[in-house]
C-alpha cells in the first residue's frame, strides 16, 4: 500500500460530506426539481436513506482484504481481470464525477464572480491548485477540511436561514410531485447522487481507525442528505417549483438577495469565496481518489508522478461539454441516475464474487477491523494518549 | 542534499509559474475594469418605443464633476455638488436599446445597482413578457430589485423626478418609494422583480406592481430676499445633466424636459395604488384603498385607518386603527366547486373620538366592532369581486392554499384555476377584537 | 537544472566530499611535560600573536616541580577572579600542604580551588573549548587541566524585552549571556526536574546550546529528536539563534516559523511546562522553542496574565489583523477592479471621481503606497531611536498625504495601505509579521489577475501548505486541523481554572497540569474538596482566624 498518512474519523467523515454536499450549490437543485417538482425533497431524502444500506458492501469489502487498498482488494476479490477492469472503471468514472463537478464549479464562478474570464481559464486555474493540494496528500486534507468547515456551515446557514423570510413552504405542494410511484422510482436511482460514497472504501485503508468506517459513512450520507434535502426544501420554497428547475445555479440566485443592511448588500461575492473552498477540497478529494486508486491498480510506489497528468485529464475533460446545458443533462441524466452502479454495485459485486470464491485476506474478519494506524502516533513522538 | 534538491524543485515550480501567470498579466484580465470605465445606474425606466415594436430604456445615474485646477489645499475631485444624469435610447429589445446607451454614455454601464425599475404604462398594458426575460436572466439586475408601473406618464417622466427631489440620493429615493410607502403610510406594497418573476411562470398566480405617479411637489420655502423658482436647486446640490436619445440628440440640460408643460423635475412621484396584470398585460388599477383592502386580503398589510366621519350616527367622530393580527385561508374543492374562506384578525386603537358616545361601554363597543368588522368585509368583497369581473383572474395568491387540495403536480397544472376562482365562492370574515384608546378612556369635551 | 546552490567548501577551499558529514573530534591528550603542553596550547591559541589571549605560568606552592599555567581570554574571563580563586591560593600552598604530583590535580580540585565550578580534563579539546567559552583553565604537570568557570563575558542587565512588551506581567527579556538566559528561565521555573541539557553547534563558534525541558512532562522522543538534530549539524558557525532556527526546522523552504522564538523567559517557561523544549543559544538574547502550533504564533504572555476575556478579545483582534495585513489590499483591489457591485452606493461616485483623476491603475496604485510604506518601516528601523519614530510618522503622513494631493494615488488607497501597516504591526510574532508582508504581495497579484477567485484559490493553496508542515512531528495546524481536545487556549481564551490540560498534540508525560476544581478554596466546588478548607468555621462560613 502506498505510505500516505492517516485521517481521523471525523475528518473521513467531512471529506466525503464535503464531495456530496459541495454539488447543492451547484446545478443539482434545479435538476432534482426538474424531474421531482415538488416532490423533489422526498426523493433525495428517500436516496440518503437507502444509501445508508448501499454502501455497506464496500465496507464489507475492505474488511475482507485488511491491509489493502481498495483496487487491489477488487483483484484479490474478483481475480485479476476483473479487478483491474473493475479498478479502471471506477478510477474513470471518478474522473468523469470530478470533470463535472469542476465544469459546473467553474461556470458557477464565471457567472457570479468573472463573467467575461473564459471558463477554460478558471478550469485551469483550479485544476492547477487542486493538483497542488492532491500533492500534499489525505492527511493534510483531513487537517484542511476542519479548519474550513465552520466557515462553509457559516455561509450555509447565513443563506440557508437568513433568506428564511422568503421561503414559503405551500410552494412544495402538490405533496407527490410527479405522484407516488415516481417518487418511489426516483428514490431509487437518487442513491447516485451519493456517487461519492465510493471515497470510503478508497479511504478506508487510511482511516486511523478502520472500525468506524461504517460510523464514517453513516455520518456522511446522514449529513449529506440533511444538506440536500433542506436545500432542496428551501429552494423550492423560496422560488417555487417553476421558477427553480429555470435558475441555474439556485443557491447562488438565493444568495444573491443576502444583504445587511444598505451598506451591504450585493456580498454573494463572499459568499462565493468561502464557497470556493468547498469546491477545492470537494476537486482535490476526487482527484486523490483516482490518482491513489490508479496508482494502487497499476501496482505503483507513488501515487503522486499522476496527479498532475489526472488533473490534466480532469480539466481537459471539464472543458468538452459547450456549456452549462450540456453539462447539466450529462450529470443528471447519467452520471446521477445510473452512477450507482458503480459506486454502490461495483463494490456490491466484488464482494459478492470474493464470498462466492472464499477469498479472505490474512486476519480478515467481518466484525470491525482492529488494525488501521491506532498504534501510530505520528505526533510529537510516543507517549500515551490520555484521553 | 534532500532539501537542496527540495530548494530547485520549488525554483523550477516558481519558474513554470511564473510562466503560466505571465500570459495572464500580459493578455489581460478579462473581468478588470477600473471603477471609472463605468456607469452604474440607479433606477431604469422601460418604455414602448417611439418606433412600432421598439423599446426604449431610460437609466439615471449620478456622477460628480472632476474639480480642474485644483489649488493646493483641494484634492481632486473632492467636495462638489454631484449630478443626476439621465440617458435614455431606444432599441428593438431592451438589451439592444441598453447596448445602445453607451453611445450616449460614452462608458459602460453596470446595472447591478439599479433599485427601481419602472414600466411605462403603454408597455405594461401591451405586455411585459418580451422585457421580463432579459430581466430575469440578466446577471447584473438583481432580483431584489424593485417593480413599478407608471401611472398615466412614462417611466422616463417617474426618474426625471429624482433631479428634483435629491435630498437624497437617487437611489435612495427611488429605490424607496415603494418601500417607504409600506412602511410609512400602509397604503402600498413593496413588489421586486423576485416576486414577479414567481408570480409570471407559477399556473395560478398573478402579477401586481406598484403604481407610482406625478404629483405636484410641494413649493419650497423661500429664503428671506432670494427669488423663487428654478430647478434641481435642491440642497446639497443637483444641477440638471443632459438627457441623450438613441437618435444622439443634444442634451438640453437644466431639467427642461422636452414636450413638456410642466418638467418632471418640478413634480415628486407619488405611489397610487397598484396595477394588476392578467397574462403579462396589464388589465386594472385598484385606488389606495382598494390596495389597502388587497392588502388585508393577501396578509400583506401594516395598519388601516377607518375614518367614519360622515357617517349619520353616533360613531360619526370616529377614527379607528386597525392592526391585521391574523388571516387564515381555507380553500376546499368539491368537484369543480371552489370554496375560499378567507378569516381575517385584527386589533382596533382608537386614535381619536369627537362625539361624546362612550364607546368602550360594551354594548356600544359590540356595535363599534361589528361596524368595523363589516366596513373590512366589506372593502375586500370589493376587490375580490374586482378580481373575479374585471381582473378575471385571482392575484390574491389563494392558488397556493389551493395546492394543497391536490395531489399531483399534473393535476394542479392541468386545472384552470383563474376559471374556477372566478365562480368560486368566497368568504370574507373580519374578527375585530379589543378597542385600545389610548392614554385616555373618555373624549374631551364638557364633563358629564 | 536551473540554477545551483554551488558545493560546500571547507575553509581551506576543498570541497566537501560526498556524505561527508561532521569531523571526527579531536580526543588528543594534553601532553604530559608541562613545556610540551604550553607550546601545544600557545600554538592553538596564536600565542603570542594573538594579545587578548593569555597564559600565566606560575608555580605552585613555589616548587620549582609543580610548574603550571593558566590559560584565559581577556575580557572573557573575571581576571579578578582568577586572581583571587587561582592563582592566590595555589601560589601560597604552603610546604606542609604540598602532594605528590600524581595526586595534584585532585588536590587541587578538592581542596585548593574555591570556584564554584570545575572540572577536570585531560583532553586538549575540552581545554581549548572552555577557554573559548570564557573559562579559565589551570594545566597542570602530567597532563592534568583543570577548567574552572570565571565567565565574565561582556553583557547587560536584563531589559524590557524590546519586541514583546507587556502591560501586565514580568519587564524581564533575555540578554546575551547564555548563564543568565538559563538562570532566567529556572527563576521562573522552580522545578528540579527542569533539565538543561548542554550542547556544542558550530566548528569555529562552538557556541553553546542548552535543551531546556522538564523530564517528566516532555516527551522523551522529543527531546531525543532535539538532540539529534542539534548533534547532527555540521556548520561553521551558529551566531544567534535565527541561523541555528533554521538548521533544525523541518521545512525550511517554507516562509512561516516553525519554530517559536522568544524574548520572554516567563514565555519561555510556559512553554516548557505545555510540555515544549526550549533552546537557549550561545549570546542570543532569543530563546527557541519547539514544536509550534500556528495558534502559539498569535498568543503573547500577557494573555496569561490578564481576564481570560481581555485576552479572547486581544487574540480576536490579532487574529484580524494577520487577516487584514494579508488580505485587505487584494481585497480592495478586488471589488474595486472585478466586483464593483458590492460598493455601496454612496461610495460608488466618490471612488469614481477618485480614481478618474489618477494616472495610474489601481494595482499601480496600491504597489506604490505599499512600497512607500515598506521604505518607511525600513528608514525607521535604521535611524536613531530618538528621531526613527518621528520620521516614521511624519515620513508616513506626509507621503500620503502628498501623494494624494499630487494626484498620484487616491484616498482610499492611502486608507486601506494604512490601514494594512497598523495591522501587521499588531502581530505579536515578527517572524509572522514578515511572512505576511511577503504574502500580501502575492495575494495583491492573485487579486489582480483573478479577483475574489483569485484570492480564493491563494488562501486555499496556503492553507494547503500550512496544513501540510509539520512541527517537530506536530501538525502546524493542531489543535484545530487536526482536532484535539484539550484546554480552551487556542484561538480564544478560558478562564484560567479551565486551563486543566496541556496540549495534547506535544503528547507530554503528564498530561493534566491542574485539578479539575483547582480553585478548592471556592464554596462552590463539590464536597471532596471540602478538606481543603479551614477546620474552623463560623456559623457564617467565616473561618473565626488563622489558627495555622
Amino acid at each position: 500500500m502506498i505510505r500516505q498518512g492517516h485521517i481521523d474519523q471525523a475528518e473521513a467523515i467531512l471529506v466525503i460530506w464535503f464531495a456530496i454536499g459541495a454539488k447543492a450549490v451547484l446545478n443539482l437543485p434545479a435538476a432534482v426539481t426538474a424531474h421531482a417538482l415538488t416532490a423533489g425533497w422526498m426523493v433525495v431524502l428517500g436516496g440518503g436513506l437507502l444509501s445508508l444500506a448501499a454502501f455497506l458492501p464496500g465496507v464489507l469489502l475492505m474488511r475482507r482484504f485488511p491491509g489493502l487498498p481498495y483496487a487491489r482488494a477488487g483483484d484479490e476479490a474478483g481475480g485479476l481481470v476483473p479487478g483491474k477492469i473493475a479498478g479502471v472503471v471506477t478510477a474513470a468514472f471518478l474522473i468523469l464525477l470530478s470533470s463535472l463537478t469542476l465544469r459546473q464549479s467553474a461556470e458557477a464562478f464565471v457567472t457570479t464572480l468573472l463573467p467575461t474570464t473564459p471558463v477554460v481559464v478558471i478550469i485551469l486555474v483550479f485544476a492547477l491548485t487542486i493538483g497542488y493540494s492532491a500533492y500534499a496528500g489525505i492527511e493534510a486534507l483531513g487537517r484542511l477540511v476542519v479548519f474550513f468547515v465552520p466557515w462553509v456551515v457559516a455561509i450555509l446557514g447565513l443563506v440557508l436561514l437568513g433568506e428564511v423570510g422568503m421561503v414559503d413552504l405551500r410552494h412544495l405542494f402538490p405533496l407527490w410531485g410527479r405522484g407516488p410511484t415516481a417518487v418511489a422510482a426516483d428514490m431509487a436511482t437518487s442513491t447516485s447522487l451519493y456517487s461519492e460514497m465510493l471515497l470510503l472504501p478508497i479511504l478506508y485503508p487510511y482511516l486511523r481507525r478502520r472500525r468506524q468506517a461504517v460510523r464514517v459513512g453513516v455520518w456522511a450520507i446522514l449529513l449529506s442528505t440533511a444538506l440536500l434535502s433542506v436545500v432542496q426544501v428551501v429552494i423550492v420554497g423560496a422560488f417555487d417549483v417553476s421558477n427553480t428547475d429555470r435558475l441555474v445555479f439556485p443557491l447562488i440566485s438565493l444568495a444573491r438577495f443576502i444583504s445587511f443592511g444598505r451598506l451591504f448588500s450585493r456580498v454573494e461575492a463572499l459568499v462565493i469565496l468561502v464557497w470556493i473552498f468547498a469546491a477545492a477540497i470537494q476537486a482535490t478529494a476526487l482527484l486523490w481518489a483516482v490518482a491513489t486508486n490508479l496508482a494502487e491498480c497499476l501496482r505503483l510506489p507513488d501515487h503522486r508522478p499522476l496527479i498532475t497528468p489526472l488533473a490534466a485529464v480532469i480539466a481537459a475533460a471539464a472543458t468538452v461539454p459547450a456549456g452549462m446545458r450540456e453539462v447539466a443533462a450529462i450529470d443528471f441524466e447519467y452520471v446521477h441516475r445510473w452512477g450507482a452502479i458503480v459506486a454502490f454495485g461495483l463494490p456490491l459485486a466484488l464482494w459478492f464474487l470474493a464470498m462466492v470464491r472464499g477469498k479472505r485476506g490474512p486476519g480478515a474478519s467481518d466484525q470491525a477491523d482492529e488494525s488501521g494506524a491506532s498504534a501510530q502516533t505520528g505526533e510529537g513522538g510516543a507517549g500515551k494518549e490520555a484521553r | 542534499m534532500k532539501w537542496n534538491e527540495r530548494v530547485r524543485q520549488l525554483a523550477g515550480v516558481l519558474v513554470v509559474g511564473a510562466l503560466v501567470v505571465a500570459p495572464l498579466s500580459l493578455t489581460g484580465c478579462w473581468d478588470l475594469h477600473e471603477i471609472d470605465e463605468y456607469v452604474h445606474a440607479s433606477a431604469m425606466a422601460l418604455d414602448k418605443g417611439l418606433l412600432p415594436g421598439s423599446i426604449r430604456v431610460t437609466v439615471i445615474f449620478e456622477e460628480q464633476p472632476l474639480q480642474t485646477g485644483s489649488s493646493p489645499g483641494t484634492s481632486p475631485g473632492g467636495a462638489g455638488s454631484s449630478s443626476l444624469v439621465t440617458a435614455t435610447a431606444e432599441g428593438p429589445s431592451l438589451y439592444v436599446a441598453a447596448e445602445r446607451l453607451k453611445d450616449v454614455t460614452n462608458r459602460m454601464i453596470t446595472f447591478s445597482h439599479v433599485r427601481l425599475i419602472v414600466l411605462g404604462e403603454d408597455l405594461a398594458r401591451e405586455g411585459i413578457s418580451r422585457v421580463f426575460d432579459a430581466l430575469s436572466r440578466s446577471r447584473d439586475i438583481r432580483r431584489s430589485v424593485g417593480m413599478a408601473v407608471a401611472d398615466g406618464v412614462t417611466g422616463q417622466e417617474v426618474l426625471e423626478t429624482a433631479r428634483g427631489n435629491i435630498e437624497v440620493s437617487p437611489s435612495t429615493y427611488l429605490g424607496g418609494l415603494s418601500e417607504t410607502h409600506q412602511v410609512v403610510t400602509g397604503r402600498s406594497i413593496n413588489v421586486k422583480l423576485h416576486e414577479v418573476d414567481i408570480a409570471f411562470n407559477q399556473p395560478g398566480e398573478e402579477i401586481v406592481i406598484p403604481l407610482i405617479g406625478l404629483a405636484p411637489k410641494p413649493p419650497a420655502p423661500t429664503p428671506p430676499g432670494k427669488a423663487t423658482g428654478g430647478s434641481g436647486g435642491g440642497s446639497g446640490g443637483g444641477s440638471g445633466g443632459g438627457s441623450g436619445s438613441a437618435g444622439g440628440q443634444a442634451a438640453t440640460g437644466g431639467g427642461e424636459a422636452q414636450g413638456q408643460t410642466v418638467a418632471a423635475t418640478e413634480k415628486r412621484a407619488a405611489v397610487n395604488g397598484l396595477a394588476v396584470f392578467r397574462s403579462e398585460k396589464m388589465v386594472a388599477k385598484l385606488t389606495p384603498e382598494q390596495t389597502l383592502a388587497y392588502q388585508l386580503a393577501t396578509g400583506k398589510a401594516n395598519r388601516i385607518l377607518i375614518d367614519f366621519g360622515g357617517l349619520a350616527t353616533a360613531y360619526a367622530g370616529m377614527v379607528v386603527q386597525l392592526d391585521p393580527v391574523h388571516r387564515d385561508v381555507r380553500v376546499t374543492r368539491n368537484g369543480s366547486q371552489v370554496d375560499i374562506a378567507l378569516e381575517l384578525r385584527l386589533q382596533a386603537t382608537l386614535l381619536e373620538l369627537t362625539s361624546p358616545v362612550q364607546v368602550i361601554d360594551p354594548p356600544n363597543l359590540v356595535h363599534v366592532r361589528a361596524l368595523l368588522a363589516a366596513e373590512i368585509e366589506r372593502r375586500v368583497r370589493d376587490v375580490i369581486s374586482l378580481a373575479k369581473t374585471e381582473v378575471g383572474g385571482d392575484f390574491f395568491g389563494f392558488s397556493i392554499p389551493a395546492r394543497r387540495t391536490f395531489k399531483t403536480w399534473a393535476d394542479w397544472a392541468g386545472y384552470d384555476w383563474h376559471t374556477h376562482f372566478r365562480a368560486a365562492n368566497v368568504s370574507v370574515k373580519a374578527v375585530v377584537t379589543g378597542l385600545r384608546t389610548g392614554l385616555i378612556f373618555q373624549p374631551l369635551g364638557p364633563s358629564q | 537544472m536551473l540554477f545551483s546552490l554551488g558545493r560546500r567548501r571547507t575553509p581551506g577551499g576543498q570541497g566537501v566530499p560526498p556524505g561527508g558529514g561532521p569531523e571526527p573530534a579531536r580526543s588528543e591528550p594534553i601532553p604530559t611535560d608541562i613545556e610540551a603542553a604550553f607550546k601545544l596550547l600557545a600554538a592553538r591559541f596564536h600565542h603570542p600573536r594573538s594579545r587578548d589571549i593569555t597564559i600565566r605560568r606560575f608555580l605552585i606552592g613555589g616548587s620549582p616541580s609543580q610548574r603550571a599555567f593558566v590559560v584565559y581570554y581577556e575580557g572573557l574571563a573575571d581576571a579578578k577572579r582568577i586572581e583571587r580563586e587561582i592563582l592566590t591560593p595555589l601560589m601560597r600552598v604552603s610546604r606542609e600542604k604540598r602532594v605528590a604530583a600524581g595526586r595534584l590535580p585532585e588536590h587541587v580540585l578538592d581542596t585548593l580551588l574555591p570556584a564554584a565550578t570545575a572540572k577536570s580534563t585531560r583532553a586538549v579539546e575540552e581545554v581549548v573549548g572552555g577557554v573559548v567559552l570564557g573559562d579559565a583553565v589551570l594545566v597542570l604537570e602530567g597532563g592534568h587541566a583543570i577548567v574552572i568557570d570565571v565567565k565574565n563575558p561582556p553583557t547587560r542587565q536584563p531589559e524590557e524585552p524590546v519586541t514583546e512588551r507587556v502591560v501586565r506581567g514580568p519587564h524581564m527579556g533575555f540578554t546575551e549571556s547564555h548563564r543568565i538566559n538559563t538562570a532566567m528561565v529556572r527563576t521562573f521555573l522552580h522545578d528540579p526536574d527542569l533539565v538543561s541539557e548542554q550542547y556544542t553547534v558550530g566548528r569555529r563558534t562552538m557556541t553553546p546550546v542548552s535543551v531546556m525541558y522538564i523530564s517528566d512532562i516532555a516527551n522523551p522522543r522529543l527531546v531525543e529528536e532535539v538532540g539529534r538534530r542539534l548533534r547532527s549539524l555540521d556548520v561553521d558557525s551558529v551566531l544567534d539563534s535565527g541561523t541555528l532556527e533554521k538548521l533544525i526546522e523541518d521545512h525550511p523552504v517554507t516562509f512561516v516559523p516553525l519554530v517559536l522564538s522568544t524574548e520572554r523567559p516567563d514565555r519561555t517557561a510556559f512553554e516548557i511546562l505545555h510540555g515544549a523544549v526550549a533552546i537557549i543559544v550561545g549570546s542570543s538574547p532569543r530563546s527557541l522553542v519547539v514544536p509550534l502550533n500556528f495558534a502559539t504564533l498569535l498568543h503573547t504572555s500577557e494573555d496569561v496574565y490578564i481576564r481570560w476575556y481581555y485576552a479572547s478579545f486581544l487574540r480576536v483582534i490579532r487574529v484580524s489583523a494577520v487577516v487584514i495585513a494579508l488580505l485587505l489590499p487584494a481585497a480592495y483591489l478586488a471589488i474595486l477592479n472585478f466586483h464593483q457591485e458590492m460598493i455601496p452606493e454612496q461610495l460608488l461616485v466618490v471612488f469614481t471621481v477618485a480614481r478618474a483623476s489618477v494616472p495610474f491603475p489601481l494595482l499601480a496604485n496600491i504597489l506604490l503606497m505599499e512600497l512607500a510604506f515598506e521604505l518607511i518601516r525600513e528608514a525607521g528601523l535604521r535611524l536613531p531611536s530618538a528621531v526613527g519614530p518621528t520620521i516614521g510618522i511624519v515620513g508616513a503622513l506626509l507621503l500620503g498625504d502628498m501623494a494624494v494631493r499630487s494626484g498620484l494615488v487616491t484616498p482610499s488607497t492611502v486608507i486601506a495601505v494604512s490601514l494594512t501597516a497598523l495591522a501587521s504591526f499588531s502581530i505579536p510574532d515578527p517572524c509572522t509579521a514578515f511572512a505576511v508582508r511577503v504574502g500580501r504581495f502575492v495575494f495583491i497579484a492573485l487579486a489582480g489577475l483573478l479577483g475574489f477567485y483569485g484570492m480564493a484559490l491563494g488562501a486555499f493553496a496556503l492553507m494547503v501548505h500550512l496544513a501540510g508542515l509539520r512541527s517537530f512531528g506536530v501538525p502546524f495546524l493542531s489543535p484545530i486541523g487536526p482536532w484535539r481536545p484539550g484546554s480552551p487556549d487556542v484561538i480564544l481564551r478560558g478562564p484560567t481554572w479551565t486551563q486543566e490540560m496541556r496540549p495534547i498534540q506535544f503528547r507530554p508525560l503528564d498530561l493534566i497540569r491542574q485539578a479539575r476544581y483547582a480553585r478548592a478554596w471556592d464554596p462552590g466546588v463539590p464536597g471532596e474538596t471540602q478538606a481543603a478548607r479551614p477546620q474552623s468555621e463560623g456559623e457564617d462560613g467565616q473561618g473565626k482566624g488563622d489558627d495555622a
